[in-house]
């Protein structure tokens, strides 16, 4: 009898962790979305009164358009710069160890510090990044406040910052491919492009999908820099979705509406990983 | 009285077919029983139940003459080594060993003195500190016996010991085994697929196949005289030669026989040496292996029948037609249900 | 054509270097310039007098030595409960056949999916509603057990052969025993891994610091570090900000050229699953 509670005994922790502070928060996330309530007074049932206001907020608008901007050239292009750096870096040499481990250094170091030392690199005024721009010639850009920069500047931060772990990671599933793969290509005369093409590309493949979607979730809840950097500003071209459910939330205390936020984003978040694990149980198995 | 004891032992694997159902068995004590079969036979399940870490469908289990009924495994004085020894690897050597003696709770000095000694006894003496995978494969299949050993078990029970290692080491190891049994006087239990193992080491050996025993005996017996078919097909490199008495121009005439057999190294050439009621076959050879020691023929006696031959310190024959002989005592028949016929042919083995 | 080669890849390497780390060399010349020199244009490159006073006013802007408890505090904390969630229910979800062990960890995968910036509005309700915020329970419960940690320690429990766990029965090794003297000494490479991961990650929240405390008594270094941000108004003072990041940065960037290897192991290894 007792060997047959030990194991729920040994996983009720956990359990008890997860379930109060994940399960039953998003349950609750999804019932706060149907009321309108300050924190303060009674909660009111509005059916589904929130996400109709949600359809026609022109700013939720340019927030979704915002987030997926950010999302889509952020993982796009820290993907695939990541592959590039890792192609670069994957033979085994000290200088390509010390190169990867500067790469790396962003990726653990606080959102907090990488926020401000950005900050003062796009000063407008006394930035360093314009100060080199006005070396070869280029007119100082206004790379936070101004309305069309400003979201770029936020992703080229977060690209910097997440550059070096997909790096780390694929320079760790290129170094796994067997070595007698690329010797047989080479007997074949394969040329290096088709030989990445047919030989690196799919056997790192599943290392490739693993890093999408976790940098795809990554991406989806951008939120530091853009709170402590422009604070969705200028002209709300920089805010996000968790940017927003903060602001609803904690500026303006409309938690039902800022739970129907959350809801938006719950879906996107599911849907992203319901692809993935798709994707991963059609990928064809190399190894 | 047995060392073990089987009762009506059934075992299944969830809703599965059973594995082992209805088994009767008695292991005798001070024995070297060897349990032997191809994969799936049931030996290692029937080990497993013995030492507690497999549960029993139905049946009764007893060691010592004891009921092993909600016995834990640990409380059944047993030791057992396993196929890939199952050492502790963040261990050393000496806690290894140490580490089932202190759950025991047997004072500290009589475990210092059980580790001194069976370290001795295994050549480990100077390995004592290292962790396992410092250890080569030899090495570590010590350890794993000193384990066994410094319990002071009145069980043994190996799980294929041996088949990790390479052929000159298993010969070895064989060996010691041996010597070891021998000395420490316990009952040995034994699972191998190796018929070399249990031929040489075995003072008993269970034949399994399906979770029924073939044939039980001591092994020349099992060799000279099998209960079976399965039996004599399983034992001997090559094995036995069996088949229809119906393709035979000429044989003894043994009531209700349907098969016959006769082992390759029970041939011989010599016709000089012929006698009344042997058995005279020719046909062609289709294969020679030169083994140095001993040479090997694969005979084609009929479109449907291949005979393997195994001569000692003769002269390679050369390819063509042979004639060979085997002598009526070495001849052995099957009945229609492939079970041994007794036909009083046999005085001498 | 080699010699061309090798100085294309020599200048890609000074690119992927001034990329990389002029921002933290940056960082570290700011702060210890004078609020004039940042300033300065064209910027300094180097600094003769260095201004250690930048980071006594760190010091003086907010309670620098509070925090830094703070964040050791909540850091061990969460890393030692983890450890008290995680181990067990790995075990058992690697060990155990049970009723429901299926469901239940799939229900922890699900939860490895659901960031902490989708749910921090409802912990904060509950929190509230229980009365721990600004306590040090409302900086660590939320973070007291990891699904993604449970799921790489099942990983490598199950990866452990059975006939270890037999042979230690045999050994009349109870079942606790057989957990923390046999299973999790070989499992500790993972074990250190992920303390470390848990560790960096924890020291540099900034998310949940900010939004579960309303005062000092519990917010850690990169919070109070942010509040540099707001003190003087018009003109951003970077030098002190700087000093103040400095003061952040720099535990991690000891550790990570102390271990190296490890770190960068750790990061890989889970990567590789």
């Amino acid at each position: 009898m007792k060997s047959k509670i030990r194991p729920y005994l040994m996983i009720a922790p956990a359990m008890i962790i997860l379930g109060v502070f994940v399960i039953y928060p998003i349950i609750y996330m999804n019932y706060l979305s149907f009321f309108s309530w300050n924190m303060m007074g009674s909660m009111k049932f509005v059916g589904f009164d929130n996400f109709k206001t949600l359809i026609s907020n022109k700013d939720f608008h340019q927030v979704l358009g915002n987030t997926f901007k950010f999302v889509f050239w952020t993982v796009g292009l820290s993907v695939i710069l990541g592959l590039c750096a890792a192609l670069y870096l994957k033979a085994n040499t000290k200088i390509n160890a010390f190169l990867q481990g500067a790469i790396f250094v962003p990726h653990i170091v606080s959102l907090v510090s990488i926020s401000f030392i950005w900050m003062w690199l796009m000063d407008s005024q006394y930035g360093l990044l314009n100060y080199w721009l006005g070396l070869i010639g280029i007119d100082p850009i206004r790379w936070l406040e101004d309305p069309n920069v400003a979201m770029t500047s936020i992703i080229i931060i977060s690209v910097w910052k997440s550059i070096g772990y997909n790096t780390l990671i694929l320079v760790a599933a290129m170094q796994g491919v067997p070595e007698y793969l690329y010797q047989a290509a080479s007997l074949d005369k394969s040329p290096k492009v088709t030989t990445f093409f047919k030989i690196t590309l799919p056997m790192i493949s599943p290392s490739l999908f693993f890093l999408v979607l976790m940098n795809l979730i990554a991406a989806f809840k951008i939120f530091e820099p853009v709170y402590i950097i422009t604070n969705g500003g200028p002209l709300n071209s920089t805010n996000t979705l968790v940017n927003m459910i903060y602001e609803e939330g904690f500026v303006f205390y409309k938690i039902g509406y800022a739970s129907s936020i959350g809801v938006v984003l719950m879906l996107i978040l599911s849907v992203c990983t319901v692809l993935y694990f798709h994707m991963l149980s059609r990928r064809v198995h190399y190894r | 009285m047995a060392a073990i004891k089987f009762e009506k032992l059934t075992k299944a694997y969830d809703h599965n077919a059973p594995v082992i159902q209805n088994l009767d068995l008695e292991i005798e004590e001070g024995s070297f029983t060897v349990l032997l079969g191809a994969s799936g036979c049931g030996k290692s399940t029937l080990l497993r139940i013995v030492a507690g870490l497999e549960e029993k469908t139905a049946g009764t289990v007893y060691i010592g003459g004891e009921d092993m009924e909600n016995v834990e495994p640990g409380d059944r004085h047993i030791s057992m080594v396993f196929q890939n020894y199952a050492l502790y690897p963040t261990m050393t050597v000496y806690d290894n060993i140490d580490f089932g003696l202190k759950n025991m709770k047997v004072p500290v000095d009589e475990r210092k003195r059980r580790i001194a000694d069976v370290a001795e006894a295994v050549g480990l003496s100077d390995f004592l500190d290292r962790k396992p995978k410092n250890l080569s494969g030899g090495q570590r299949q010590r350890v794993a016996l000193a384990r066994a050993i410094a319990k002071e078990p009145q069980l043994f029970l190996m799980d294929e010991p041996l088949s990790n290692l390479d052929a000159k080491l298993r010969a070895q190891i064989r060996t010691d085994l041996i010597e070891l049994y021998r000395k420490l006087n316990t009952t040995f239990v034994y699972v191998t697929h190796d018929q070399i193992e249990a031929l040489s080491m075995g003072t008993t050996i269970i034949l399994l196949r399906g979770g029924e025993v073939q044939h039980m005996g001591s092994p020349t017996e099992i060799y000279e005289r099998p209960a079976n078919i399965y039996t004599a097909k399983f034992i001997g490199s090559p094995p036995m030669n069996v088949f229809d008495v119906a393709h035979l121009t000429s044989a003894p005439q043994v009531l209700g026989a349907k098969h016959i057999g006769f082992r390759p190294e029970k041939i011989f050439l010599d016709k000089s040496a012929v006698q009344d009621g042997d058995l005279t076959l020719h046909g062609d050879i289709l294969a020679r292996e030169l083994l140095g020691d001993q040479i090997l023929y694969k005979v084609k006696i009929n479109p449907v029948t291949i005979v393997n031959i195994k001569t000692f310190n003769e002269q390679p024959l050369d390819y063509g037609h042979i004639e060979f002989y085997i002598k009526a005592q070495h001849l052995s028949f099957f009945d229609d249900r492939e079970r041994r016929i007794d036909w009083g042919g046999i005085n001498e083995i | 054509m080699n010699i061309l080669k090798k100085i294309c890849k020599t200048i890609v390497n000074i690119l992927l270097v001034l990329i990389f780390v002029t921002p933290f060399y940056w960082m570290f010349l700011t702060a210890f310039k004078t609020i004039s020199q940042t300033i300065q244009m064209p910027p300094l490159f180097y600094v003769l007098d260095p201004q250690w006073s930048n980071f006594s006013q760190v010091f003086e802007k907010i309670p620098l030595l509070h925090m830094f408890k703070n964040s050791v505090l909540i850091s061990a904390g969460i890393l030692l409960c983890q450890a008290i969630t995680v181990i067990p229910a790995a075990y058992a979800f690697a060990r155990y056949k049970f009723a429901g062990s299926k469901v239940l960890f799939g229900l922890t995968l699900i939860t490895m999916m659901i960031p902490s910036q989708l749910i921090f509005l409802p912990v904060y309700l509950l929190l509230s509603k229980l009365g721990l915020i600004n306590t040090y329970a409302s900086m660590i419960l939320p973070s007291a057990c990891s699904a993604f940690a449970i799921f790489m320690l099942r990983q490598t429990f199950m990866q452990i052969p059975e006939e270890l766990v037999e042979a230690a029965r045999l050994d009349k090794a109870s079942e606790l025993k057989i957990m923390l003297k046999i299973m999790l000494p070989i499992a500790r490479p993972t074990v250190t891994t992920l303390a470390l991961l848990t560790f960096i990650s924890s020291w540099n929240d900034y998310f949940w610091p900010l939004v579960l405390t309303t005062n000092d008594t519990v917010r850690t270094l990169p919070l109070g570090i942010s509040m540099l941000k707001a003190v003087d108004g018009a003109v951003m003072p970077y030098h002190i900000i700087m000093a103040g990041n400095v003061l952040l940065v720099i535990p991690i960037i000891i550790a990570f050229i102390c271990a190296q290897k490890q770190i960068i192991q750790a990061f890989t290894y889970v990567g590789e699953k």
